[in-house]
């Protein structure tokens, strides 16, 4: 590890309330007595909230985000700002893939979970009724296929927790035979057993809600829940809340938008 | 405070009379950021009170005081702070809103209108940077996902620049964007 991200490091444990309140101390002291300490606070604060915007924090690190972090009034502006020019950007920026290079180096590791995370969707699908696939589905982490006949089941896995600026979510196209999306849910929490899920619209409310129990895999696990597509409008935005029963705590978040039928 | 402290303050921070105004200013910058980052709504506030009981004592604690009085302000200041928690009447339903409210505003999808406006105003805002530096903010928000981690080490290779490096610039244009933006929409969207 470089000097500079060591320093950042220990900025970012600052700004998600980390450190012990000697370690606070001095930093603090330092804010009030050197000049490079601000800037390097801001490079932080900054970095924090790009990651967390990407979806990239852990889920630990987006926790402490959101219950620590997010306290600040002048926090909660900066996350504001920059999900408001992110979103103007991306849909200004928004161009043809260029041809990828080859993956290489830290690459591989990023590579390697893809590769797991497509096999195991692979196995599942083998499982049900051969699947004709028509991609529909663009977006980070998201895979997709829609079943013709005869279950003209759309079928989106959605990992948790990705807070994106509007036109960088998980897209789904779902054609006028779909009758059913079927949302398989990667699940973090390894104590949920039963889990309440609720399909909420951003301007429309809670559009559907159901209940099912993960299926295990190794390193983790999957919540499968069948919405029937007739709850669903084209162009409009969901959150997915999965919460865990029989508490109802709130195990995970999950976002994708319909793309205008 | 009188103006007899605050010369002895400044005289504390510095015998040169514009170090002690920079280090002054450097003090209370870094106290706002401070109070800021421990979740507190009045920053600038709580920065001032903090300072001006440092400069009310300052004639009795700086003669004795060895080492940075940095030091000394900072101890003060978490004074002020704690005071601040004891009386700060928190509702934690309202911050809980107020928590959501920004999630959603920093991900939620806008009307046409208001996304046309704020296209109109990002491009006013573009046109007025270089032409390189608006290639590459373009360029930095191109893709999506992982595409978008893989374009950003490829544009740190092509520059020679760090991933580090590549993230500093684009921070400084984003903040001179949203300055400009956020000035363009608050205006009507004709700045």
């Amino acid at each position: 590890m470089t000097e500079e991200s060591a320093v950042l490091r220990v900025w970012r444990q600052y700004l998600l309330g980390e450190l012990s309140e000697a370690e606070q101390d001095k930093l603090e002291v330092d804010l009030l007595s050197t000049d490079t300490a601000a800037p390097e606070l801001a490079d932080a604060e900054d970095g924090l909230i790009e990651e967390y915007l990407d979806g990239a924090l852990s889920a630990a690190q987006r926790r402490r985000f959101e219950e620590y972090f997010l306290l600040s009034p002048e926090h909660r502006r900066s996350l504001e700002a920059a999900g408001l020019l992110r979103e103007a950007l991306t849909r200004l920026a928004v161009a043809p893939s260029r041809p990828r290079r080859p993956l290489v180096g830290a690459w591989a590791g990023l590579l390697a979970a893809a590769i797991a995370f497509i096999v195991f969707n692979l196995y599942r699908k083998a499982e049900a009724p051969p699947l004709p696939p028509r991609a529909v589905a663009v977006g980070p982490t998201a895979t997709s296929a829609v079943r013709q006949e005869p279950m003209r089941v759309a079928l989106l896995s959605l990992s948790p927790g990705r807070v994106m600026a509007a036109g960088s979510e998980t897209r789904i196209g779902l054609g006028a035979g779909v009758g059913t999306l079927r949302l398989e849910l990667i699940v973090e929490d390894p104590s949920l057993t039963r889990a309440r899920v609720v399909v909420s619209a951003r301007d429309h409310g809670d559009v559907w809600t159901g209940t099912a129990a993960p299926a295990r895999v190794d390193g983790g696990a999957v919540l499968t829940v069948d919405v029937p597509a007739e709850r669903l409008h084209g162009g409009s935005s969901y959150e997915v809340a999965v919460l865990r029963e029989p508490d109802g705590v709130k195990s995970g978040i999950y976002y994708f938008t319909v793309d205008p039928r | 405070v009188t103006p007899e402290g605050f010369q002895s303050f400044l005289a504390w921070l510095s015998p040169d009379p514009d170090r002690a105004a920079h280090r002054y200013n450097e003090i209370r910058g870094g106290l706002m950021k401070m109070f800021v980052c421990r979740g507190c709504d009045r920053p600038e506030e709580l920065a001032d009170e903090a300072l001006d009981r440092v400069i009310r004592k300052v004639e009795v604690v700086a003669p004795g005081y060895e080492g940075n009085p940095a030091a000394y302000v900072h101890g003060v200041a978490k004074n002020v702070f704690l005071e601040y928690l004891r009386t700060r009447r928190r509702s934690l339903e309202g911050g809980a809103v107020e928590l959501e409210t920004a999630l959603r505003r920093a991900s939620a999808p806008t009307g046409n209108t208001e996304l046309e406006r704020r296209h109109a105003c990002l491009e006013r805002c573009l046109a007025g940077l270089a032409a390189d530096d608006r290639d590459l903010i373009l360029r930095y928000y191109r893709e999506a996902g992982w595409a978008k981690i893989e374009e950003r080490q490829i544009m740190a290779d092509e520059t020679s620049a760090s991933r580090s490096a590549l993230r500093k610039r684009t921070q400084r244009i984003r903040e001179r964007l949203k300055i400009c933006l956020t000035g363009c929409l608050e205006g009507g969207g004709t700045a």
